[in-house]
């Protein structure tokens, strides 16, 4: 049966329902642009790998209990978390944070400026497409809200854990948001339940004034059955600096798409992804920069592992228009495929209308080295344990910088547990 | 040969050459010693006719014609030649040929036959053996892949090949071991001739060790602060710059 | 001179083939309808099965909608306003031998370097002269018939060797293709036709010289090149258009068949005129060219130097469908004033043990695009596939743009695909390093772009390597060289 807009209409009228004024407005934008836009097809460049009917087969609840903690099965990471989201349901655990760190729906009353002007940024970014970035502002029934002020550095990294205990469909909406020479860094951890089937559908948009430097991690850990959308959109000021590093693992489908674009010169980025797609899995990242300022450096870096009936996908583009100068831009992405019917696709676009640019690509799609893997064998080592040392060492690149230790030991854990996997499907 | 009167010149809005007089005579061999930053490089680059600098105030007279005016191209085909103090890659372009075109473009704009391929092979053979280079030097793409000793040793190629009126060696000493450094002093030495001059841009004292300067010029910050014999080169070893522009 | 005017005259472009060609032609009215397919049909005296095929691809192209997805800037072609098929009248006639073809003719070609008289004739070399719609000469048949190579216009093809045409048209390139494949299918004209049979090894270079001298009209011509088991076929082809304000459409369609252990090798010098220093008039180059390695252990390569043309839409493509066999494309692409080029390559990965090349150069100057477009996909089935992609844009002026558009699509894990790309300008300190030593600043970006696109030349046949060259250097910087 294939997929309709009718489906995601319960989700958008129990979130709009109860909103006012300008919300309700806004909102009913983005929900027109969704349904006008429909769902994406094959034709799209950036959908081409989606099968997108098959991801929305249950019909999920809308996230309207309340639940405790107390349904959730892992808490390794409670000593890891200064606002905890549960359902949908957000909870500032740490009270001691000084900084703005509040649920959207509190900060649309008490900074309703700041809000609506997130809101409206993402409703003109966002006009090329993706319709589900556009549902998850129509339809937003959970965020958080973060503001660093002007000057501030913010000395202990921000913690914030996803968990999702209920089968429902939640799109949220986050905003994080630096003034002039603000420092942060944010870590994210997404994980819920294993056995139960969630969606999540979420965009975060995130503002760096002049001189802000933000760095930005996360994991995801969620349940095989989940779909996952994570959408990021970031502004750049002058001299800012974005680092964002992720780790993706668990869902059934998980699709993360960034949009940044440099409107101040001197800017810089830098992006890293590691992914791995088990099982049946299906992961893709976008990342997508537009170099609309002079000066400005972007950097990305992404590593994917897929196994048995995986698939991985990587889009990234590069647009610098006219006139910009001293643009340098990287882009570097590998893929390991390691079971016979495991799939990649890579797309490392570039779009260079200036001529004072220095941009490289290198793409790789391969197996895991034959040489190294019989050195490690000759050493005395198992298959098993030389293709998870080595499919570590692949991983570690990306790994090693990560700040969160949490993170980092869990990414470790992570890559480590599903090259194990390898050997016990495959019967090698 | 080289007339050098009150050169003023800023790049990116910064002074860097504050009024610099300079004159280099037939035959002569002179040193110009300075710090970082005292404007060596932007002289040599100013002097060949490099983009990015402004000279307000001043002049350069190359044979009595002025310099300041010409296109580089035109610099070169009067017989000026710099060697670069961090000479370009360009990948994918033939080594030899590249010495042929330059070679060819001098001898064109002054009415002379042009060398075909082999007679500038003959010629660029001849040269190799002086500089420790074999023949596969000329095959390699134009300084990729070079250690930097190749590259300042085909900087020296391409002077012998060129035969300048007035050479500008640009730190060529710079990175350079002993033998590297002797190598090219020795063809500096043999070039040198009633009516050729030279201009040996240097931080350190150590190059001229091996080519004897007919002068000694130290810049700082712009300006030349002291001329002299060789003996000023030996001062500058032993007691640095400090202090030398009080006396 | 400022750097910027140097800079503009060394971009500068003369186009020295724009010269138009005065003969009595015998020329269809404008307009595209099923008559004009059957005139065509009839005028070949084609066996019906053929005009059954242009009719099927007429109906088909009827409701296909024309591709949009390359975003070029293409004014709207009115399909009934070109003429779809011209011959000079001395060639209807159907000279016999190069002695009766129309000295106007042969005039035209010597003028364009291809001297097709058999005391002038080039050394080594086979042409094959198509002008508008039509071939007017074919040297070296003889010899080449010796040595049991089928080298002939394609017209001549369906009339003598109808089995071949039958087994191999569109056997790789579908009439349902795309837009323009439909499109020539359903209306082509003529081209070169060339059959390698087993085992030879064809004595010399073969090659077909497209010449556009009608106003209004466009070319349609097909290429067919069958390479039998383990024979080998080097083949040229070279395009030149006259001068004129409004743009012409060129859509061909060239098919490559490669059997067990034989091999292919396709080079193009495409110089169509590129219209005005404004952007006036200049081909419309919409072309599909696809081979098929058919046999085990059988190689195709592609080599294109691209510097004519107001729009190139092209990609050649190489389906490995046989074991252990080989596909390559080697490419420079120059645009130049308001020229655009969408140009690379498919490699379709379907054999064991397959192995592909892609080699692209392209150029951007003036305010030029430059689009490099690449598809590797390997399927299950292409156990132990490798590609290696090398893709490098050079831009010259701040007004040019250079695009890379790589789709990897790998579905097969035994796979190993490698793909680097670079986009840079001809840099500030390369020119002032070259002036330094004595060169102008026309000479100093020639050298660079040279050096920038020796690894394809490389892969030219030895006496065309040179013209290209040649070609760059005209397409880059007038009359200096």
């Amino acid at each position: 049966m294939s997929l309709s807009m009718d489906y995601f209409k319960k989700y958008y009228e129990f979130a709009a329902e109860k909103s006012v004024g300008d919300l309700k407005q806004i909102r009913a934008k983005f929900y027109d642009r969704f349904l006008a836009h429909g769902l994406p097809n094959r034709k799209s460049e950036s959908w081409r790998y989606a099968k997108i009917n098959s991801w929305f087969e249950n019909s999920y609840a809308c996230p309207s209990v309340e639940r405790g903690l107390s349904d959730f099965h892992d808490e390794s990471f409670m000593n890891e978390v200064d606002i905890l989201v549960c359902d949908g349901v957000v909870n500032i655990v740490n009270t001691d944070i000084d900084v703005v760190v509040m649920d959207l729906k509190q900060a649309l009353q008490t900074y309703p400026e700041k809000v609506m002007s997130h809101l409206t940024k993402s409703y003109n970014y966002n006009n090329t497409g993706n319709p589900f970035a556009d549902l998850a502002a129509a339809a937003w029934s959970s965020g958080v809200f973060i503001d660093v002020p002007p000057g501030y550095t913010l000395v202990k990294p921000l913690k914030i854990v996803h968990v999702f205990t209920s089968e429902v469909f939640l799109n949220s909406y986050n905003i994080f948001n630096l003034g002039v020479g603000a420092k942060a860094t944010i870590v994210e951890y997404f994980t819920g339940n294993e056995d139960i089937s969630y969606a999540h559908n979420f965009t975060t948009s995130i503002n760096l004034e002049a001189g802000a430097v933000l760095t930005n991690e996360k994991l995801q850990n969620s349940s095989p059955f989940a779909v996952v959308q994570d959408y990021r959109i970031i502004t750049q000021k002058n001299s800012s600096e974005y680092v964002q590093r992720q780790y993706g693992f668990g869902a059934k489908v998980a699709r993360d798409e960034t949009l940044v674009n440099f409107i101040g010169d001197g800017a810089k980025n830098s992006f890293s992804g590691l992914s791995f797609a088990a099982s049946c899995s299906w992961h893709s990242s976008h990342v997508k920069i537009l170099h609309n300022s002079s000066n400005c450096h972007s950097d990305q870096k992404f590593h994917s592992l897929v196994s048995d009936r995986g698939e991985s996908s990587f889009l990234g583009h590069i647009f610098v228009p006219k006139t910009i100068a001293a643009t340098l831009a990287y882009q570097d992405s590998k893929s390991l495929l390691l079971g016979p019917l495991s799939r990649s696709n890579v797309k490392p676009y570039l779009e260079i209308f200036a001529d004072d640019v220095v941009c490289t690509h290198s793409a790789s799609v391969g197996q895991l080295d034959k040489g190294a893997l019989f050195y490690l064998r000759a050493r005395g080592m198992t298959e098993s344990e030389a293709y998870s040392i080595l499919l570590s060492s692949f991983a570690s690149e990306l790994i090693k910088d990560c700040q969160s230790d949490f993170l980092r030991l869990k990414a470790a854990e992570k890559v480590k547990k599903l090259s194990s996997l390898i050997f016990i499907e495959d019967g090698v | 040969m080289l007339k050098i009167k009150d050169l003023r010149v800023s790049a990116e809005n910064k002074d860097i050459l504050k009024g610099l007089s300079l004159d280099v005579k037939p035959g002569e061999v002179h040193a110009i010693m300075g710090p970082n930053g005292s404007g060596k490089s932007t002289l040599s680059n100013v002097l060949a006719g490099k983009y990015g600098y402004d000279v307000s105030h001043g002049s350069a007279c190359f044979n009595g014609e002025d310099l300041l005016d010409m296109a580089p191209e035109d610099r070169a085909r009067k017989g000026l030649f710099l060697a670069f103090q961090y000479p370009v890659v360009i990948p994918g372009l033939n080594n030899l040929y590249f010495l042929r075109q330059a070679i060819n473009s001098i001898r064109l704009s002054k009415n002379e036959k042009i060398l075909d391929a082999g007679q500038c092979l003959l010629l660029a053979k001849k040269y190799l053996a002086e500089l420790d280079l074999d023949d596969s030097f000329l095959s390699r793409n134009l300084h990729e892949g070079f250690s930097g000793g190749e590259k300042k040793r085909n900087e020296m190629l391409q002077m012998m090949m060129l035969e300048p009126q007035l050479a500008i060696l640009d730190e060529t000493d710079s990175g350079l071991d002993v033998d590297a450094l002797k190598t090219v002093a020795g063809v500096v030495n043999k070039m040198r001739s009633a009516d050729r001059s030279f201009l040996i841009i240097t931080h350190y004292q150590r190059l001229l060790d091996y080519i004897k300067p007919d002068h000694v010029h130290i810049l700082s910050d712009g300006k030349i602060i002291k001329s002299g014999g060789p003996e000023l080169a030996l001062h500058v070893e032993s007691s640095g710059y400090v202090g030398l522009g009080e006396s | 001179m400022t750097d910027e005017a140097i800079m503009n005259k060394a971009l500068s472009n003369e186009y020295p083939h724009g010269f138009e060609t005065k003969v009595a032609s015998n020329t269809f009215a404008p307009g595209l309808n099923e008559d004009v397919i059957r005139k065509i049909s009839q005028k070949k005296n084609e066996p019906e099965f053929l005009l059954q095929w242009r009719l099927k691809a007429y109906k088909h192209w009827l409701n296909m909608p024309e591709p949009n997805w390359a975003k070029l800037d293409i004014e709207k072609i009115s399909y009934d306003d070109i003429i779809y098929y011209s011959e000079p009248q001395s060639v209807a006639n159907k000279p016999k031998s190069l002695d009766e073809v129309d000295p106007e003719l042969l005039k035209t070609y010597e003028k364009l370097g291809i001297p097709l008289h058999e005391h002038a004739k080039l050394a080594g070399v086979a042409v094959d002269a198509v002008f508008d719609s039509v071939s007017v000469a074919t040297t070296f048949k003889d010899k080449l018939a010796d040595a049991g190579v089928i080298f002939c216009p394609f017209s001549e093809a369906v009339v003598s060797h109808p089995e071949l045409i039958k087994k191999y048209l569109g056997s790789v390139v579908p009439y349902t293709d795309n837009f323009f494949a439909a499109l020539n299918s359903a209306v082509f004209s003529d081209g070169s036709f060339v059959y390698i049979p087993k085992g030879v090894r064809c004595p010399m270079e073969l090659s077909t010289y497209f010449r556009i001298n009608t106003p209004q009209i466009g070319q349609f011509e097909r290429t067919l090149i069958i390479a039998e088991d383990d024979s080998f076929v080097s083949y040229l082809e070279g395009c030149t258009a006259p001068m004129r304000t409004e743009h012409q459409l060129h859509a061909a369609v060239v098919e490559l068949v490669a059997l067990e252990n034989a091999q292919i090798k396709y080079a193009t010098v495409q110089n169509w005129y590129p219209g005005s220093k404004e952007g006036k008039g200049g081909i419309y180059n919409f072309v599909t060219k696809r081979g098929v390695c058919k046999g085990n252990s059988s190689r195709i390569s592609w080599t294109q130097i691209e510097t004519g043309s107001a729009v190139t839409w092209k990609y050649p493509g190489v389906v490995l469908k046989g074991d252990n066999s080989h596909g390559e494309f080697y490419s420079v692409a120059l645009t130049n004033n308001y020229q655009q080029a969408d140009t690379g390559t498919k490699m379709i990965h379907m054999g064991k043990n397959t192995k592909s090349t892609v080699i692209s150069k392209g150029i951007s100057a003036g305010h030029g695009v430059n689009t490099f477009r690449g598809m590797v996909r390997a399927t299950p089935g292409a156990v132990d596939s490798v590609n290696f992609t090398q893709c490098d844009s050079l831009l010259i002026g701040n007004s040019c743009a250079a695009h890379t558009y790589p789709n990897i699509e790998i579905g097969n894990s035994s796979a190993a695909v490698a793909h680097e790309a670079s986009t840079s300008r001809v840099s500030d300190a390369q020119l002032f390093y070259c002036r330094q030593r004595g060169m102008s600043e026309e000479e100093a970006v020639s050298l660079i772009v040279s050096g920038f696109c020796k690894s394809v030349f490389q892969k030219l046949p030895l006496e065309f390597a040179v013209e290209a060259q040649k070609l760059l250097e005209v397409s880059l910087e007038g009359s200096v060289g």
